[in-house]
């Protein structure tokens, strides 16, 4: 399984692929959302996940990126392009894996709904069904190629849309929810998957999440959002997890691991800073408590096969 | 209508039916309904009508669900086979072409997905049409599902009651209601996943091939031979004596067929 390992390296000089300033967006029945606060930024090769509670802008924000929505005020570039108005010359470059996966499925089967946008950017067929298998290959689901759609479970539902959102080989992937309906293994796997394409492809991911003990597994950076859009907090998992007092205005409640850390610096402030993996918290805790480095090295090792 | 049934049997199945090229179907078809339109005889349409069973039967079709699908349109012939026929032969004729075209309909659609069927119809509509007609695909089993999704959401929350028709009525009502402001909003986000994964009009659907050349060259010569046999008897009047021989042959071709078709299983 992938840990929060931000590879600076791999991020330094990384050229800008999103930025969203003071964006506002209202919708029919006069609900507003404001992203304003903080200019959203994603680099290339960068995995960025956007928190907060419902209703707070995450799908608002997304859309924007992927010009389903125009900006009434403030402004959105995408590859230093507007995508409300250049969608055409972006998408090829950007692969969507919305909130419900099940409108997202077009096809008969499996193979041609992956197929769907090689053959819509007319491809030769051979190299639309190449480039299907090879997806499906990626997420582990060849075997479902000739399957129906419709009678597959949420999670295989959801590996479909995600192979079809990557057959294009996109530099940017932008996922609403994507760990919703996996079971812990298959969460797990796409974890690693999205490890991979970040750092082999250089893929830039933006993924909005509920999920906020995958964040310090996934991202190199997150936003959270507070109620009505604003964007309350920016930082690496370390940092955003060390504001629990911002965090909880965003209704953001921070992984476990964070909130014990930060209790038992409550009580000794001796007490190691935040660990946001299991196999950190073990060797903090460890060497905090003073164990010998045998035990700290087993305990680490059944962790480690534990998670 | 089970519609997940239909799209079952269509995309999973694996009779001779299904190995044929959409094109080999499509046109058989043609050739089927032709010989529904030139049919005179009630004789010889129950012929057809029969053989057409019988060939359902030796390839595999799921009959017991295709058949009840078939005889619909029986119920409104025979409206109007009472309500405007001369006789009583008229009549039968006028249920028999219904319960045949449908039969014909039937089975193409329960041996070729749907969007193979009307891959070739958007060749020839204008491009809204075709499109409209391939997307109508996976929104009606997203309309299905949810739909089941609201009935249940009705029936726990004792919505439908025997004893309460009006109430359980006005609940399905409503029910159709959300049905219709959720498949609105669902048209616009289905247009946005469109946009979002490379659609510019125009929706793309493989050809899909023939993997088996028999099947191909069975299912036009049979749907040939049935139309050759319906001409020759419309355009020679002095056979009507004999149309009986058709019936015949069409009760000897289901009994073949159901006969096969149990060795094959």
């Amino acid at each position: 399984m992938n840990t929060h390992t931000h590879d600076a390296g791999r991020l330094a000089d990384a050229e800008e692929i999103i930025r969203i300033s003071c964006v506002r967006h209202t919708y029919e029945d006069g609900t507003s959302v404001h992203l304003c606060g903080l200019d959203f930024l994603a680099h290339t090769g960068a995995r960025v996940a956007v928190l907060g509670p419902n209703g707070s802008g995450k799908t608002t924000m997304l859309y924007h990126i992927l010009g389903l929505m125009k900006p009434q005020e403030g402004a959105v570039t995408v590859f230093g392009l507007s995508p409300s108005e250049n969608w055409p010359a972006l998408r090829r470059r950007i692969g969507v894996v919305l909130q419900n996966v099940d409108e997202q499925l077009l096809a008969p089967t499996v193979i041609d709904d992956v197929a769907f946008s090689p053959r819509q950017y007319a491809l030769p067929e051979s190299e639309a069904l190449s480039r299907a298998h090879t997806a499906l290959a990626l997420l582990g689901i060849d075997h479902l190629a000739d399957r129906v759609p419709h009678n597959l479970s949420g999670g295989e539902k959801r590996k479909v849309a995600l192979a079809g959102a990557l057959v294009m080989d996109p530099e940017l992937l932008v996922l609403d929810e994507p760990f919703e309906g996996l079971d812990p293994k298959s969460r797990s796997a796409l974890l690693s998957l999205l490890d991979r394409l970040a750092r082999e492809r250089r893929m830039t991911i933006v993924m909005s999440t509920h999920d906020i003990d995958s964040v310090p597994e996934f991202a190199d950076y997150a936003y959270v959002l507070a109620p009505g859009g604003r964007i309350a907090l920016a930082g690496t998992p370390e940092e955003l997890f060390s504001h629990a007092d911002i965090l909880a205005e965003g209704n953001v409640t921070p992984p476990i691991l964070a909130e014990l850390f930060a209790r038992l610096r409550e009580r000794d402030p001796a007490a190691p800073a935040p660990a946001l993996s299991v196999a950190e918290a073990v060797e903090a805790l460890t060497a905090w408590k003073g164990c010998p480095e045998s035990s700290t090295a087993e305990v680490t090792a059944t962790t480690n096969d534990g998670a | 209508m089970d519609v997940t049934a239909v799209d079952r049997s269509a995309i999973s199945g694996d009779t001779l039916l299904h190995r044929a090229a959409p094109a080999s179907k499509l046109i058989a078809t043609g050739l089927l309904l032709g010989a529904v339109v030139t049919v005179n005889d009630p004789l010889v349409a129950a012929g057809v009508a029969l053989s057409l069973t019988g060939a359902g039967a030796a390839v595999r079709l799921p009959l017991r669900t295709m058949l009840p699908l078939a005889l619909y349109p029986a119920l409104f012939a025979l409206i109007f086979a009472f309500a405007a026929a001369p006789g009583p032969v008229t009549g039968a004729l006028v249920v028999l072409k219904a319960v045949t075209a449908a039969l014909a309909v039937v089975t193409l659609m329960f041996s070729t997905p749907y969007p193979q069927v009307f891959a070739p119809l958007q060749r020839v509509t204008p491009q809204v049409v075709g499109d409209a007609l391939l997307m109508t695909y996976r929104s009606l089993f997203i309309l299905a599902e949810k739909f089941a999704d609201l009935t249940r959401a009705v029936r726990l929350r004792a919505g439908l009651s025997a004893r309460q028709p009006v109430r359980s009525a006005k609940a399905t009502v409503r029910a159709l209601g959300g049905l219709l402001l959720y498949s609105l909003d669902l048209s616009q986000r289905e247009y946005d996943i469109l946009y979002l994964r490379g659609y510019e009009g125009g929706l793309r659907v493989s050809g899909k091939r023939s993997t088996d050349r028999t099947a191909d060259t069975a299912a036009m010569l049979y749907a040939a031979l049935i139309l050759a046999a319906v001409l020759t008897f419309r355009l020679a009047p002095g056979l009507r004596g004999y149309a009986w021989i058709v019936t015949v042959a069409g009760a000897v071709d289901l009994a073949t067929g159901l006969l096969i078709g149990r060795r094959r299983s």
